[in-house]
């Protein structure tokens, strides 16, 4: 456990260090502040309870966005510049490898959520909504990113470079959001699998509005094990297929 | 028990045979040099031995420890060099190291302390704070020497090493590996065969992902040369200096030339040693013989040698 806080400290400070973390941090704070002013806020009245429901639905959106963009990079661009060896020659499993990785991408996710919080304390403040449903929002959140992360970590390892993996990553992304649309269009038992799969409508949805299933808790935490495990197996298969 | 136990190693990179039936042991302790010209396998045997690849088939133990069914145990008495030092641009000497030690196995404490101790090993205090995206080609390749040992591994594996290093730099970093020597067992890999001159015990040719030769310099030299050159000094004329060397059976002459006072600087190629009947054969035809020694080849053409052959077989 130990080897997984290093790599992760480790990552963290590169976000820092190479300048590309308060590009990502800087993006994500202009994109939801405009975003929250235009669609959010809007130009009529509201109630409070609406405003909040439209600030997590956009910074879903901005969630799954900034995960791909911070896990891209996570494997493909270590290939790339030839660092991975260090790792993968030191006593480290490849599970503990990726765990570290992912790790260090969502404590930035968290930290990208966390500069975005005046938006919803702005609603706390002015109007009626409890604290435990913008917790729960950013709860939401963060399972949402964290599962983008993962899965754009599998497609990191996947690929040559970070554009490819990041081009994957926001395809298999892509996918799991709009499968609750065949979901519409099928029968049983298909259905209820493609609604099962739908990684926004089905299961982030619950959060918005300040409530939570545990189901849709264990979804997201089985699809970020699930990422993660493929991850792992991925890396530790270059051992004999390279 | 040896520290690396190659039997009958083969790697395949699809159709590609990169390793062949590879065998060879190296004993605790030693200094050995893997040597071939490029796409020879060195790279890929160092892979494998670093626990990156595994065989096709054949079997590697290092230091008694199966690297197919026990990585993690291997690669925590590894150290490893790959041709491009694999060092995260951003992060200064100090925290690299400090990081690289905490990743086998070492704690914070003990991690701060080998890292100052391998960075007056490798000459690297003055440059301690530096970011390694700043550092001069030389030094890079210190740290990445650096990062290898800081663990105090008993078996360092260097690719390699000396790639790209200016004469003084590799000067260094020959002085580097040969300390090594004292506390680790050292396997590193070239391809200019002049930069492990003098620094291995041992040195193990490979060609075409097999092992061609494997000895001391000296014992391969003995063992390989049919032809050796001679060097001398002669005074007289040309005429008599040929008529003599006529006489003395598997001599060539390959070039005679005139210096002062009737002095012929000779080259000769002859079979064997006849350093005796060539100068038994000056005095006799009345010349002076001023010097006569045997040139000594280098590994570089040893190695043309043995291609050499195996290519005319």
């Amino acid at each position: 456990m130990r080897v997984v806080f290093l790599i992760a400290r480790r990552e963290l400070g590169d976000y820092f260090s190479t300048y590309s973390g308060y590009v990502i941090l800087a993006a994500h704070l202009l994109v939801s502040g405009l975003m929250f002013n235009a669609f959010a806020v809007g130009n009529k009245a509201k109630f409070s309870q609406e405003v909040l429901e439209a600030f997590f639905y956009f910074s879903s959106g901005m969630a799954m966005i900034t995960g791909i963009l911070l896990a891209m990079r996570l494997v493909a661009e270590e290939r790339q510049v030839q660092t991975l060896v260090l790792l993968r020659t030191s006593p480290v499993s490849e599970r503990e490898i990726v765990w570290g990785k992912f790790l260090s991408a969502l404590a930035f996710l968290a930290l990208t959520l966390v500069v975005s919080l005046y938006m919803p304390a702005l609603i706390f403040l002015r109007g009626k909504v409890s604290l435990l449903q913008i917790l729960t929002g950013y709860g939401g959140l963060l399972l949402l990113g964290g599962a983008c992360i993962s899965i754009t970590l599998l497609a990191s390892v996947w690929s040559p470079t970070q554009t490819i993996a990041g081009v994957t990553g926001g395809l298999m992304i892509a996918v799991l959001v709009i499968v609750w649309m065949l979901a519409k269009v099928s029968e049983e038992p298909l259905k209820e699998v493609f609604s099962y799969l739908a990684l926004h409508n089905m299961h982030f949805q619950t959060f918005s509005t300040g409530t939570f299933h545990m189901r849709d808790v264990v979804y997201y935490l089985s699809l970020i094990v699930f990422g993660l495990e493929a991850a792992g197996r991925s890396l530790e298969s270059w051992r004999w297929r390279e | 028990m040896g520290m690396i136990e190659a039997t009958q190693v083969s790697k395949y990179f699809g159709e590609t045979k990169a390793l062949d039936a590879l065998d060879f042991n190296i004993e605790a302790g030693e200094i050995v040099g893997l040597v071939g010209k490029n796409g020879a396998g060195k790279s890929t045997a160092l892979r494998i031995f670093s626990c990156q690849l595994l065989p096709s088939s054949g079997n590697v133990r290092v230091d008694g420890i199966s690297l197919e069914e026990n990585p993690r145990e291997v690669r925590r008495r590894i150290g490893f060099l790959p041709e491009e030092p694999p060092l995260y641009r951003e992060m200064s000497v100090k925290s690299y190291l400090e990081f690289a030690a905490g990743l086998r196995g070492l704690s914070s404490g003990q991690a701060r302390e080998r890292s100052r101790t391998v960075m007056g090993e490798t000459s690297l205090e003055g440059v301690a704070g530096e970011r390694l995206g700043n550092l001069s080609r030389g030094y890079q390749q210190r740290v990445g020497i650096a990062q290898a040992i800081v663990h105090d591994p008993k078996l360092v594996l260097l690719d390699e090493p000396m790639a790209g290093l200016d004469p003084l730099q590799i000067s260094q970093a020959r002085a580097l590996i040969k300390s090594l020597g004292k506390r680790h067992t050292v396997l590193f890999s070239s391809h200019i065969l002049s930069e492990i001159t003098n620094v291995c015990d041992r040195v193990i040719l490979i060609d075409e992902g097999k092992v061609r030769a494997e000895g001391s310099e000296d014992t391969l030299w003995e063992r390989f040369h049919h032809h050796r050159r001679i060097s001398m000094k002669v005074r007289g004329t040309r005429a008599a200096i040929e008529k003599a060397l006529k006489s003395v059976k598997g001599v060539t002459l390959e070039n005679a030339l005139p210096e002062e006072d009737g002095v012929h600087a000779l080259t000769l190629e002859a079979q064997g040693e006849v350093r005796e009947q060539l100068s038994a054969a000056c005095v006799k035809a009345q010349l002076g013989l001023l010097e006569i020694r045997t040139e000594r080849h280098g590994l570089e053409d040893l190695f043309v040698r043995l291609i050499g052959e195996k290519e005319n077989a």
